[in-house]
């Protein structure tokens, strides 16, 4: 027997439907995994983050003893925020910056977010960040973490064009 | 010659003499460089001293740490004069930059003519690589 008909007699359209069907339910399911793929990894992003939020917590809160030996909280006139002046295009850039070292983590490397701006097409950089260290918005971390930069958050931005105003 | 064009008695020259001063300027030349330039590479060969004019220059260290150096007249590659004579770290231009650069040769033929000079630069040296040691440090 050759031919079609020896096909039908082995099952042959059968397993070819049956493997083609397979084949293609991989990809589909594939293809689901990878369009969830972004929300998974916010997910995970977020999940990472409350998780070191929750140690940054733990690691601040302090001991009875400690407690005890807390100076009386001195009565201060109340805090005003410092203000930043920016253009629309540097604090877009701040805004990038922001958005790399959120993935890089705190302290971040100067270095390594130029590297990152630079990879991603961020016009002028090195000068954008010099600005942003110049006013102030990302400072030098303290103690071990010398040559580390943490980003201010008790400052407001405020958007002026141009000129200034 | 404006007073930009020469070195002026302040940040790194602070504590020389005005004589010292001019014998420094003497050696020194002027340079520019652009937004983005890479000025030395960490662990490669030292061979200028610079004065920082204008600009910021970045110090990366291999560890990653970095600071800027902004403040008019300020000193980067000390290396130049202490052995191995490798620079330490690299020093990237965050803005356009304007420096006055000293050849290694010529800072220490400056050294072996006038003791006074070379004791005063080593002092100022010294300072500075003290100031910056936290940076190199590895932890």
């Amino acid at each position: 027997m050759y031919g079609l008909k020896a096909i039908s007699a082995g099952n042959g359209w059968l397993i070819t439907v049956a493997g083609a069907g397979i084949v293609f339910s991989g990809l589909l399911m594939l293809a689901g995994i990878l369009s969830c793929m972004e929300r998974l990894l916010r997910f995970y992003d977020r999940q990472m983050e409350a998780l070191s939020q929750m140690r940054r917590k733990w690691r601040r809160k302090p001991r009875p003893r400690e407690r005890v030996a807390e100076p009386p909280i001195a009565q201060s006139e109340p805090a005003t925020a410092a203000v930043v002046r920016l253009t629309e295009e540097e604090r877009q850039t701040a805004y990038y910056f922001q958005w790399i070292t959120k993935r890089l983590g705190e302290p971040f490397s100067l270095p390594l977010l130029l590297e990152h701006a630079e990879k991603r097409g961020i016009a002028r950089p090195h000068s954008r960040l010099d600005h942003l260290l110049r006013v102030g918005l990302i400072v030098e971390a303290e103690g071990d973490a010398r040559g580390f930069y943490v980003w201010r958050s008790d400052l407001n931005i405020f958007c002026v064009d141009e000129r200034g105003q | 010659m404006s007073s930009n064009d020469r070195l002026q008695r302040k940040g790194f020259l602070a504590n020389f003499t005005e004589p010292e001063v001019e014998t420094l300027m003497s050696i020194a030349t002027k340079s520019s460089w652009r937004e983005g330039e890479t000025l030395f590479r960490a662990r490669a060969a030292a061979t200028h001293l610079y004065i920082l004019r204008t600009g910021t220059i970045l110090l990366v260290y291999p560890n990653g740490r970095s600071f800027p150096v902004r403040n008019g007249y300020q000193a980067i590659g000390w290396s130049t004069l202490v052995s191995p004579y490798h620079y330490t770290a690299t020093g990237l231009c965050l803005t356009d930059v304007a420096l006055f650069q000293l050849s290694r040769g010529d800072l220490f033929d400056l050294l072996r003519m006038d003791a006074g000079l070379g004791h005063r630069l080593m002092n100022e040296i010294a300072r500075l690589m003290h100031e910056r040691k936290p940076y190199r440090s590895r932890k």
